[in-house]
């Protein structure tokens, strides 16, 4: 067997690897960037069609007939992509300014009865009352359905992502190029099977400084419409920081694959 | 002698190094250091972006006016065309038309001959598409050339030529608009197709057949009486629909799509409506003696040869299966007027609606997988389902929408909305008017041969 010297060499050389293994993941910094066992994995989500925030939010199964037609439901997700009503997120103002106090005592207007304001003011609280609700509804859902694809492709039911902030930059990047994307319609009302890829470099300014093909479909017409969807999405979003090394240094690799369109559920 | 294979012997034997990256303490943790760093650096992995949809911007397209080829101008010919094909495009919503205002004006861009057509000036603003023809008066009539080209390949997608004795200018702008779509979007278009309707008169409702524009109306009964519920065969060659006699009844009459002499062909005193024609050329009628309606297939000489549907409570509108192996139908079998299918022969019935009421006039896809129907939901609105009945989801909410009629593609759904044949897409989106005011109850006919 061993010597004796080779063996302390040996078992010391184990406890420097030992310690240094459990330092760099106590302290990650040390060696640059943090090591996780998972980075090879790639997360696939598969996002219905212009909803890229809608992550999750089953068709809701309305008792009656539905009340929202499918135009409406498109159009609220496009209004408020996100579930929420754009507002403000915080109202600000200038230092020097005293904000504007609210009038007390409004004088009646001449000639106009109090009991007319207060009926047309009900009237107005009750139009808005009644203001249709939009959401994403069909009736007689089967209970066997997966919930989620109002308008997309997929059949499937979401896929739960487990690395949010790379999903979420993965998304606005997807939403960016996806509607920039202007594909003759026979790619999409057929399957067609094309499929292109373009890795992307952007610079810190979020410019695509360079497209390089990594796969062609053979159809120039798809390729070159793919190529003008990258060059027209920019600028891009710049990545949160733990992303920016993968960003600048490697680019994304954006994969064209167009599927069946379809408008309503299958 | 001393013993060297000793490990005494072969310590003291040893020269120490002098050299301390040598030394095991030192390079071990070296390595291991090297080795996470290699570990991390293989980790980089590029971000993948799958794009599987494009954006739902429409298709930029331009459509430019047909120039003169030879000596002289007709300004028919030269905007006519152009302006229904722009009409008609619009109509499918898939295309964004570019103004004429932002049209370049070089002589290069504006040429028609492939071979001499300069593309740049169409693709810097962002034409991905673009239409052009030209026209020429000779003796035997007008010749017309149309083009399609892709500016941003520099590609002559697609030319046609056309010879018209008269002004047969929507002839041609059908066509080539069928021929655009055709190419743009893999499946050839509508627009050569017509649409049977109910014209509302002072006092009477005729047969009336359109272009599915809604281009040259036109009345195709004199029964000076009320027609209704028009069905367009198979072949496209009859209509037949439901007329009200003097003698109070209501019977089945077939007239030629171009017009001509209506054959009655019931004349058995009670209520026929609600004709329509199976996939094989037979009529499927609704029919009552007594006020309870069923549903019976029926031969060319108005014989009933077949009951399809009977229940108590009437059965009423059946629609067909393109494969014909099934029937789609309204019923009161439970309670309110609900949908039911059932198999060629009338057995096998399943009820497809338990939700809305009065539910009616359903629709079967002519891909097979959707049924659109009417509902009374406030007013009356079109609401669309798998053909099992699941996945209900309304498509208009105007409240005033009625008689669904898919076109012979799948892509769109002819209605009735407040007194006007209106197109939409399978969807209910780009709801458009394009009958005559007073226009009701279309009947989409087959595609054009």
């Amino acid at each position: 067997m061993y010597s004796s010297p080779f063996r302390k060499y040996l078992v010391f050389s184990l406890g420097a690897h030992v310690a240094v293994f459990l330092i760099s993941l106590v302290v990650p910094a040390l060696f640059g960037r943090p090591y996780k066992f998972s980075q090879d994995k790639v997360v696939w989500v598969n996002v219905p069609k212009g909803t890229s925030n809608t992550l999750g939010s089953p068709l809701k199964k309305s008792a009656g007939l539905p009340q929202s037609t499918i135009e409406e439901q498109k159009n609220a997700l496009k209004a408020a992509p996100s579930g929420q009503p754009k507002k403000p997120l915080m109202s600000y103002t200038p230092p020097n300014q005293k904000p504007e106090k609210k009038p007390q005592n409004i004088p009646q207007r001449i000639g106009l009865p109090a009991s007319k304001v207060d009926s047309a003011l009900a009237r107005m609280q009750k139009m808005v009352a009644m203001k249709k609700k939009v959401e994403q509804e069909a009736a007689q859902v089967p209970d066997t359905q997966p919930g989620g694809f109002t308008f997309g492709s997929g059949t499937g039911p979401y896929v739960s992502p487990d690395d949010p902030e790379y999903v979420m930059y993965q998304l606005k990047i997807r939403q960016k190029i996806m509607d920039q994307w202007i594909l003759p319609m026979k790619y999409t009302e057929q399957a067609s099977g094309l499929i292109c890829r373009i890795i992307v470099h952007i610079n810190d300014r979020g410019e695509v400084i360079a497209t390089e093909w990594d796969q062609k479909s053979g159809d120039p017409s798809f390729d070159l419409s793919a190529q003008r969807a990258v060059q027209k999405a920019a600028p891009l979003d710049l990545p949160p920081e733990r992303l920016k090394y993968e960003v600048f240094n490697e680019g994304f690799i954006v994969e064209f694959k167009p599927t069946q369109v379809t408008q309503t559920v299958p | 002698m001393k013993d060297l294979s000793s490990n005494s012997s072969r310590r003291r034997l040893r020269k120490p190094s002098h050299k301390w990256f040598c030394r095991g303490e030192v390079t071990s943790p070296l390595l291991a250091i090297f080795f996470i760093f290699f570990m991390a650096a293989r980790a980089e992995a590029r971000i993948y972006i799958q794009i599987d949809q494009p954006s739902e911007k429409k298709f930029p397209l331009a459509v430019v006016d047909l120039v003169s080829e030879g000596k002289g101008e007709d300004k028919n010919w030269s905007r006519k065309v152009s302006e229904i094909l722009r009409k008609d495009l619009a109509l499918t919503g898939l295309f964004d038309l570019i103004p004429e205002d932002q049209f370049p004006n070089s002589e290069g861009s504006r040429a028609t001959n492939p071979a001499k057509i300069q593309f740049q000036p169409w693709s810097l603003i962002g034409v991905q598409a673009l239409v052009n023809g030209s026209y020429e008066r000779g003796k035997d009539g007008i010749h017309v050339e149309m083009h399609l080209y892709d500016p941003f390949l520099g590609q002559h997608i697609v030319a046609r030529s056309y010879n018209s004795k008269g002004n047969e200018y929507s002839v041609v702008a059908h066509n080539f608009a069928d021929e655009i779509v055709k190419q743009l979007t893999g499946e050839p278009g509508v627009f050569s197709t017509k649409i049977a309707y109910v014209q509302l008169g002072k006092k009477t409702k005729e047969i009336g057949v359109m272009d599915m524009d809604g281009l040259n109306p036109h009345q195709i009964t004199k029964d000076k009486t009320i027609d209704l519920s028009p069905a367009f065969s198979p072949d496209g060659g009859r209509i037949a629909y439901s007329t009200f006699s003097r003698n109070d009844s209501t019977e089945i009459a077939v007239v030629g799509s171009g017009g001509g002499a209506p054959k009655r062909l019931t004349a058995n005193g009670g209520v026929n409506v609600s004709p329509s024609w199976t996939p094989g050329g037979q009529l499927s009628v609704a029919h009552s003696d007594t006020g309870d309606m069923d549903i019976f297939l029926m031969n060319m000489s108005g014989e009933f040869t077949h009951k399809l549907a009977g229940s108590y409570g009437i059965d009423v509108n059946p629609a067909w299966s393109p494969d014909g192996s099934a029937f789609v139908f309204a019923s009161e079998r439970a309670g309110r007027l609900h949908l039911f299918k059932a198999g060629a022969g009338g057995g096998g019935v399943e009820r497809l609606t338990f939700v809305g009421s009065q539910n009616d006039n359903p629709a079967w896809s002519p891909k097979g997988d959707k049924i659109v129907f009417q509902s009374l939901s406030g007013g009356w609105d079109l609401f669309i389902m798998n053909t099992d009945g699941s996945q209900i989801q309304r498509i208009t909410s105007t409240g005033n929408c009625e008689s669904p009629t898919w076109a012979p593609n799948g892509r769109f759904i002819a209605a009735s909305c407040g007194g006007h044949v209106v197109l939409m897409r399978e969807d209910g989106t780009n709801l458009t008017p394009v009958g005559p005011g007073g226009s009701l109850q279309p009947s989409w006919g087959p595609a054009a041969k």
